[in-house]
């Protein structure tokens, strides 16, 4: 669940969804859910003179299952913040599996 | 929560085998399994050959959600400028065992 409610701080940013089929796609992040599949809007697709498959496409969802990478700025991540998550979930789990 | 009820319109999937279907998104689940009317294939041809890129109609589909890469919305004024017999692509990768 900490992805998922890492990515919901990110709605509305500009990121890029690497897929594993290596396309890549710029767009605004509108939504995500308990899977990670994403909702982008105004999507741009890198290369596009190699890709135009999406040419007429303006909103996309995004199944979780297929993504590589999710490109972020910087900028828009408290890295600090994620640490602590990430330390408290370990714990989390590391107590709940490990008894 | 993310959830493909707006783009009950026109759609238009890349699979993970690189297939890319468009057709009217009529039901959808949680696992992304999707049916789709009036689907319609496209082949694009590769940018070295001289064979229009093709449209197969394939009618009713129910498409597993396992084989569900992307599913666009369809613009209809981006549709109506492109001629898609004149695009050429090399075929999208496969994705499976990636």
């Amino acid at each position: 669940m900490l992805f998922f409610s890492f990515f919901k701080t990110l709605v509305d940013h500009e990121v890029t969804i690497e897929l594993k089929n290596d396309l890549c796609i710029t767009g605004t992040l509108k939504s995500v859910d308990q899977f990670l599949n994403i909702k982008l809007d105004e999507i741009r697709v890198k290369d596009e003179a190699r890709y135009p498959h999406l040419a007429a496409v303006k909103n996309v969802f995004i199944r979780g299952s297929v993504v590589r990478y999710v490109h972020l700025p910087a900028n828009a991540v408290d890295t600090a913040l994620l640490e602590d998550a990430t330390r408290r979930e370990a714990g989390n789990a590391a107590g709940g599996k490990g008894r | 929560m993310s959830s493909l009820g707006p783009f009950v319109a026109s759609n238009h999937y890349p699979n993970p085998d690189g297939r890319t279907l468009t057709g009217q998104l009529q039901g959808h689940d949680q696992t992304t399994n999707l049916i789709l009317s009036g689907t319609v294939e496209r082949i694009f041809s590769p940018p070295d050959s001289d064979e229009p890129s093709q449209e197969v109609e394939h009618g009713l589909y129910l498409i597993r959600g396992d084989n569900v890469a992307l599913c666009g919305l369809v613009d209809e004024g981006l549709e109506g400028g492109i001629d898609w017999t004149a695009v050429k692509a090399y075929p999208l990768g496969g994705m499976k065992h990636s």
